[in-house]
């Protein structure tokens, strides 16, 4: 490969896997354009929407463009912190470190297993303490949590929609404390559903959203608000179909 | 209110965890956590409007994210995400949906523009920051 096809290609793959573990699109344009000026390209430029990551510069008066398209995107900060350091990094080290030092990066994916599920019961169990649950509550918070995620990783291992896997894990969390209330093993459904759905909220759309319309994304802080947005709906669509079925089927609210 | 203190901490801890937020960061992230929920409570305490309290405490937040990601030389994103998710009103979010659900429109009304708001004060306090950090800070 040609070396400067190689830098171009290196920079823009950077770029991409920031996005994909979460970076804002600000955030993205900056390492592509800090690792190619850094590797002496000129006239850099890159833009970036939430599902795209365009890059071009000029060498010596040829125009080299690169396009990536971007499927998945989730949440991975210390994957972020890794590539934000190695691009800072590049003004001191040559192409092929910086390949190396790359592709070890890559490699070294986050691994979905016990803990991540042992964790997301905790977050159920501390969101449900702090909206004033009583103690056996958040007991029964931290089980529906680690189920749900359990589910969630099993979908997602299907190749399922996202907004389809928020709408399948509200449903479950609804209809299952529903269930516990109705053999009176929790003292409050409502507070142990808001503890556990709180799992499902779209944080990471949300704060990108803010972030980039401040740094004048208009295109990305409007997908990813209306994401957020959707994402709502789907939570909130979810817990609702539980609900209207408990009742259609006899059961109390 | 210490228990749900404690809650908030947990929580935050377990959302970095499942970021993947790893070593001294996780705990410095769930620290960042705490303080907005401290905040928070410490302003309905002294009787200020739950606006207000979600304001400053998005505020409060997000000055100890900028401080803490100068401090250890790391991305700001995973220190605002985690402290804010804290806050996000999903209480109001369930309650507009199951005022729908039992046709009550009108309360479904208000509590859904009351659930914006506060993601809005929320959005604000984060907004107010990042924008007066530039007047002092050049930008990393």
């Amino acid at each position: 490969m040609n070396q400067n096809d190689k830098i171009l290609h290196l920079a823009t793959l950077t770029g991409y896997y920031v996005l994909c573990c979460g970076g804002e699109t600000y955030r993205v344009e900056d390492t592509i354009c800090r690792i190619l000026s850094n590797y002496k390209m000129e006239n850099v430029n890159a833009f970036t929407s939430p599902t795209v990551v365009i890059a071009s510069c000029m060498y010596e008066g040829k125009t080299y463009t690169k396009v990536l398209r971007v499927n998945d995107r989730s949440a991975d900060m210390d994957m972020m912190d890794k590539l934000n350091q190695l691009s800072r990094d590049s003004k001191d080290i040559d192409v092929d470190e910086f390949e190396r030092r790359l592709n070890k990066i890559i490699l070294s994916e986050n691994k979905e297993d016990i803990k991540t599920v042992l964790f997301a019961g905790l977050v159920a169990f501390g969101f449900t303490l702090f909206f004033k649950g009583s103690i056996i509550d958040s007991m029964c918070s931290f089980l529906l949590g680690s189920i749900v995620k359990i589910l969630i990783i099993f979908l997602k291992k299907k190749e399922i929609n996202n907004f389809m896997i928020t709408l399948v894990a509200s449903f479950m969390i609804t209809i299952s404390s529903l269930f516990l209330k109705s053999n009176n093993l929790i003292a409050s459904k409502d507070i142990v559903i808001i503890g556990t759905i709180m799992l499902l909220v779209p944080g990471l759309a949300i704060t990108n959203a803010i972030k980039d319309f401040l740094s004048n994304d208009l295109v990305s802080g409007t997908t990813r608000a209306m994401e957020a947005f959707i994402i709502a709906i789907f939570v909130a669509v979810g817990s609702g179909l539980a609900l209207t079925f408990w009742i259609k089927l006899g059961g109390l609210i | 209110m210490i228990l749900r203190l404690l809650g908030a901490f947990i929580a935050a801890y377990g959302f970095g965890y499942i970021y993947n937020i790893k070593g001294k960061k996780l705990t410095y992230v769930s620290i960042g956590g705490l303080l907005g929920a401290f905040i928070y409570e410490m302003c309905i305490v002294f009787n200020i409007s739950e606006f207000a309290s979600l304001l400053l405490s998005s505020i409060g937040i997000s000055l100890y994210a900028e401080i803490m990601a100068r401090y250890l030389k790391t991305p700001v994103t995973g220190f605002i995400l985690i402290a804010l998710i804290i806050l996000v009103p999903g209480g109001g979010m369930y309650y507009t949906m199951l005022y729908a659900l039992s046709s009550n429109i009108d309360m479904s009304i208000l509590v859904g523009i009351d659930t914006l708001a506060k993601a809005g004060c929320l959005a604000l306090g984060a907004i107010i920051v990042s924008s007066v950090k530039k007047l002092f800070i050049k930008k990393i």
